[in-house]
């Protein structure tokens, strides 16, 4: 110890009073910030880290609530987890926006020719700028800014605004991330059958699961190999089938048929192959690349629109291939998607028709592969909105689901106009996609349609011991 | 309606301060590092906050308003211009800039108003100037002139680093100035790392070491590194300074042009560090003497004051006043950022309220600059009786004959009476005392007792009616910011420069008859002092006059190397044990080191960080 340390302090001058301590009010709101962290986080279905984050507030907040030297702990262990945090973040958001933003206006100038800060030495005979002197009036008082002119071509103006893009972006990033984007469903671009969505993955989006197993299909994990006793029905369709980004995994169709035919029939298997954008080549192909799957029953599910689709590849879907940097660069990517196909504009209607024709045989070719394999097949149509009204749109839906019929007329097909009438527009998320009270009533539909339809699963179902019913 | 109390602040840049005025009159002004202890503290300054109300007995509630001397995103904004000036280059400064700005000074308005919450202030109206005109309305709101040109010139302020003015009565206007990143600060402050001292410090060692020099890099200096206009007016050429991309002053380029790299810190200073301390000054003296004449042709007005950092350059200051351009001078005593505190609140109270303004021509109102806290025999007499330090007490007619004759007989006298100095400035309330007559002193008090540098010189503070006979044109310099010459006749043979020898040879060859004070180009740094300022210590400096002959004395700021100048009892105590100080004056006790008791501290210099 030094000799000075031993001086007895006098209090010769008033002290600034210490910060105010959080108390337990604020304690109290750091565990509700806490739970709401949490409960955020359940919605998003991370239901174990949920439980953590609620677990740790709920600690938190009876031991602060306790014991004002555990609050000032924790309160010191969040300022640094802050300070930690923010290093981080700092780097995270500062370092892209110096490179990218910074470069970019000083590049600009450059190109340009101007002198924001005056580098450039000249003949002039004075440097002397002249002050704003009126503008600088006691007006300005409460001003963050100075009323000094800004330097020639306007050097105010623009730090701002990059500043303002920054911030906007900055927040823009945070917000679509809590949506889940910038995490989106990745897919395979294959040369063959188009794309499909990449193997086993597991994302939420909106708040809702999406799950992708090793055979790439929006399903429970299988084996390749059907499971003895078991009856398999491989469903193959597009995003209707798929279910979207808007309905939860565990409330699309495919797994809602599943669990009511297991009811009293025994163990059924639903493989779900409807994949965003698909039409009938997609899946003539997919049949022919990967089988069926052992499939006992094979349900072609479609609205009438799936018959106009080629075999589109990947590069004409906004789909990405790899997990994108920013949340923004996949909305980037799909707005530049949708510019693109607005620029191609629509083909004509005789292009259409005929392709709408060869879409017809592509499903005859599709059915018939199966049947050849032996797999019973069962051809459903989606019933849009606006399906069984008085409009010129409804009138074509159901001629060309006459003319599927008609060339499919060896087997079952389903078409329930009025399905949806009890639940109304709440069925559909938009014209043709089902919104999870449709997959609901959907998958009734369809349970009551393979167990009165399909006569292997009725065959199954009868074989069945009685005590798997 | 108009504001009475009105709070001034500085902060986040260096040398934060306070500074509260009443019905336009200068209450109480004081900066954060004398009560933290840390030099240049450019915290918000609680502290000094905190004193200001007290001393001015604000209680809360009562304070009407509060002005800060910055716009804090104009100055962001340049930031940012600067960023996209010289990207991609500059990520460093640019990680480094950036929390600070995001985390605390673009929010420096919020976390002053979230203090004075913490004092019981609410509600309180909130101003803000620029940089500047808190820099031009300190120097000249607070001046003896009814009206007078104004020279405000630092690094940076928002955009401005330079600006030419005039005030009226009450009302002032800044009518020209030169912008980021042209400016002499930052130009000065280059030369300054470049010679191994430490920006935002060493300028002044800078300009002590340039009498050593000759201004052979002059020449150099204004063909590559600036470009002069005659009315003072300039640009730096951007090529050669570090500062807008990168954390250093100066880059390889400027290294080239001087032939060689920068002095490493605390190493030998050479002949050739001298010589370009001595180019620089030479420059900067051109350059302020031409904005000088610019600024009385564009103004007509026959006063000039000055204010910001490079006002503190002493010897450009004296070269202004000597040139004769205007009639009178005066400079902010804290002419630094710590004054634009005061200066932020003065023009709140004259240039936003319009108050009535009165200037006699003679007297200025700064109060001697004597703005700080002070204490009473009483608090005192606590202070060393809790301690059992040993005193002596005497009335205060016999005090000043005693530090006179201690002073007479060699020894060294901490004096520390009065309220303490606002600015950099010890003015003799917190200051170091010795006999300039004695050859040894500038050695002994740079090496045994402030433990700096042997070749910083020391300043004279002599009788006001003495100063005639000591110096040659200046005579009146109350706040210490004029450098003249020691008059010719007090001048010894061999005092010329002896350039090439080592600079302790050269410190000690006697130049004058007060040799203590007489620098190696036979300058001096005067502080004059009259009655009505400092009484006391006009008393003190008549009994030494009756007992030596002369009316002069060697003061310097009482404080180590690196440690701000004392601010209470306690400081004053212990920086009078750790050094080769003799006796302590605390108002009217006298303590002989003598009759101290041991004081074993040998490591106590760790505490400082080096400037």
């Amino acid at each position: 110890m030094r000799p000075s340390d031993l001086i007895v302090p006098t209090p010769w001058l008033p002290a600034p009073p210490p910060p105010k301590e959080s108390g337990v009010v604020g304690a109290i709101v750091k565990g509700l910030i806490g739970v709401g962290a949490g409960t955020l986080f359940w919605y998003w279905q991370w239901r174990t880290l949920a439980i953590v984050v609620w677990s740790i507030a709920g600690l938190v907040t009876l031991a602060s609530v306790a014991s004002p030297g555990i609050r000032n702990g924790i309160n010191q262990a969040f300022a640094l987890l802050g300070k930690g945090l923010g290093k981080g973040v700092s780097w995270i958001f500062l370092v892209p926006l110096f490179f990218i933003g910074f470069s970019a206006v000083h590049l600009m100038h450059r190109l340009s020719g101007r002198d924001p800060l005056r580098l450039k030495l000249d003949d002039r005979p004075s440097y002397w700028i002249a002050s704003d002197s009126e503008a600088r009036s006691a007006k300005q008082v409460r001003s963050l800014f100075a009323a000094e002119r800004p330097p020639e071509g306007g050097g105010r103006r623009w730090p701002v605004m990059i500043l303002g893009l920054a911030l906007l972006l900055i927040v823009a990033e945070v917000g679509l991330r809590m949506f889940g984007y910038g995490d989106p469903v990745l897919y395979v671009n294959d040369p063959v059958v188009g794309y499909y969505p990449k193997a086993v993955q597991d994302v939420t989006r909106q708040g809702k699961r999406i799950t992708i197993n090793a055979q790439n299909m929006r399903s429970i994990p299988i084996d390749a190999s059907k499971p003895p006793g078991a009856f398999r029905i491989l469903m193959l369709g597009d995003s209707t089938l798929y279910g979207g980004a808007y309905v939860d995994q565990a409330d699309i169709y495919a797994n809602r048929v599943d669990a009511l035919l297991e009811k009293d029939a025994g163990p059924v298997e639903i493989l779900n192959m409807g994949v965003n954008g698909w039409g009938p080549f997609h899946a003539l192909a997919w049949v022919e690349q990967f089988g069926h799957y052992n499939a006992d029953l094979a349900v072609i599910t479609l609205p009438y629109a799936d018959v106009f689709r080629p075999l589109t590849p990947l590069a004409s879907k906004p789909y990405l291939t790899e997990k994108p940097m920013f949340a923004l660069q996949e909305v980037a990517h799909h707005l530049m998607w949708r510019a693109r196909n607005s620029a191609i504009g629509k083909p004509a209607p005789k292009l259409r028709e005929a392709q709408g024709k060869r879409g017809i045989v592509a499903y005859s070719k599709l059915a018939n592969l199966l049947r050849l394999k032996g797999v019973e097949v069962i051809i459903e149509m989606l019933p849009s909105r606006t399906a069984g009204t008085q409009g010129a749109g409804s009138k074509k839906e159901h001629d060309w689901m006459s003319l599927l019929q008609y060339q499919l007329g060896a087997y079952r097909f389903g078409f329930p106009v009025g399905l949806f009438k009890a639940e109304g527009e709440a069925a559909y998320h938009d014209f043709v996609h089902l919104s999870a009270v449709g997959h609901a009533r959907y998958a009734e539909y369809l349970n009551t349609r393979i167990r009165t339809q399909s006569e292997t699963f009725q065959r199954f179902a009868g074989s069945t011991p009685e005590g798997e019913k | 309606m108009s504001a009475r109390t009105i709070l001034g602040v500085s902060a986040l840049y260096h040398d934060s301060a306070a500074a509260v005025i009443r019905d336009g009159e200068i209450i109480a002004a004081a900066q954060e590092e004398r009560f933290t202890r840390v030099k240049g503290d450019a915290r918000i300054p609680h502290h000094a906050i905190t004193y200001v109300l007290d001393a001015a007995g604000i209680q809360p509630g009562q304070l009407d308003r509060v002005v800060f001397m910055d716009k804090p995103l104009t100055k962001f904004t340049r930031l940012l211009t600067t960023y996209a000036g010289v990207a991609p280059r500059g990520l460093q400064s640019f990680m480094m800039a950036m929390p600070a700005w995001l985390k605390e000074k673009g929010w420096a308005p919020y976390h002053i108003e979230k203090f004075l919450r913490r004092l019981g202030h609410r509600g309180v109206d909130f101003q803000m100037t620029e940089h500047h005109q808190a820099h031009a309305a300190s120097a000249f709101y607070p001046s003896p002139f009814e009206e007078a040109a104004i020279i405000t010139c630092d690094g940076v302020g928002e955009w401005a680093t330079t600006t030419v003015g005039v005030g009226e009565g009450n009302r002032m206007r800044l009518l020209f100035e030169q912008r980021f990143p042209h400016s002499i600060g930052m130009l000065y402050s280059a030369f300054t790392y470049y010679c191994g001292f430490k920006v935002n410090s060493g300028e002044y060692k800078l300009m002590g070491l340039a009498p050593y020099g000759e201004p052979v890099y002059a020449d150099l200096i204004k063909e590559h590194f600036i470009d002069l206009r005659e009315d003072g007016s300039f640009r730096l050429n951007m090529k050669y300074f570090g500062y807008l991309r990168g954390l250093t002053m100066t880059n390889d380029a400027f290294d080239k042009v001087l032939g060689g790299p920068r002095r490493s810190p605390e190493t030998e200073i050479t002949p050739r560090e001298m010589d370009i301390a001595r180019s620089i000054q030479a420059v900067t003296e051109d350059i302020m003497l031409n904005m000088a004449r610019y600024a009385r042709a564009v103004t007509g007005k026959k006063n000039l004051c000055l204010a910001g950092g490079v006002a503190l350059n002493c010897v450009a200051n004296g070269k202004i006043v000597r040139a004769n351009i205007f009639d009178e001078v005066f400079i902010q005593p804290a002419a630094g950022d710590a004054g634009g505190s005061l200066g932020a609140a003065l023009y709140s109270w004259y240039q936003t309220d319009k108050n009535p303004r009165v200037a006699d021509g003679k007297n200025d109102v700064q109060k001697g600059s004597l703005l700080g806290p002070g204490f009473t025999n009483d608090e005192i007499q606590v202070f060393l009786d809790a301690n059992d330090i040993p005193y002596e007490r005497f009335e205060p007619e016999a005090r000043d004959d005693k530090i006179a004759e201690v002073i007479a007989n060699k020894g060294v006298v901490g004096l520390f009476q009065g309220r303490m100095e606002y600015g950099p400035r010890a003015l003799c309330n917190r200051s170091i005392l010795a006999d300039a007559r004695s050859t040894e002193m500038q050695s002994f008090l740079n090496l045994a007792t402030k433990f700096r540098e042997s070749f910083r010189p020391f300043a004279p503070v002599c009788l006001a009616e003495e100063a005639p006979k000591f110096f040659e044109e200046i005579h009146d310099s109350p706040y210490m910011l004029l450098v003249d010459q020691v008059k010719a006749d007090r001048l010894t043979a061999g005092s010329a420069k002896q350039r090439g020898a080592k600079i302790y040879d050269w410190v000690n060859t006697p130049r004058s008859d007060v040799p203590a004070i007489t620098h190696v180009d036979n300058s001096a740094r005067i502080q004059t002092i009259d009655k009505g300022r400092n009484p006391r210590m006009h008393r003190i400096l008549e009994r030494f006059k009756d007992k030596t002959g002369i009316g002069l004395m060697v003061n310097t700021s009482f404080n180590v190397r690196s440690e701000p100048i004392v601010c209470t009892p306690e400081h004053a105590y212990v920086c009078f044990m750790r050094t080769g100080i003799t006796h302590l004056v605390l108002e009217d006790f006298i303590l002989s080191k003598d009759a101290q008791p041991d004081w074993d501290d040998d490591d106590w210099r760790s505490q400082f960080a080096a400037d």
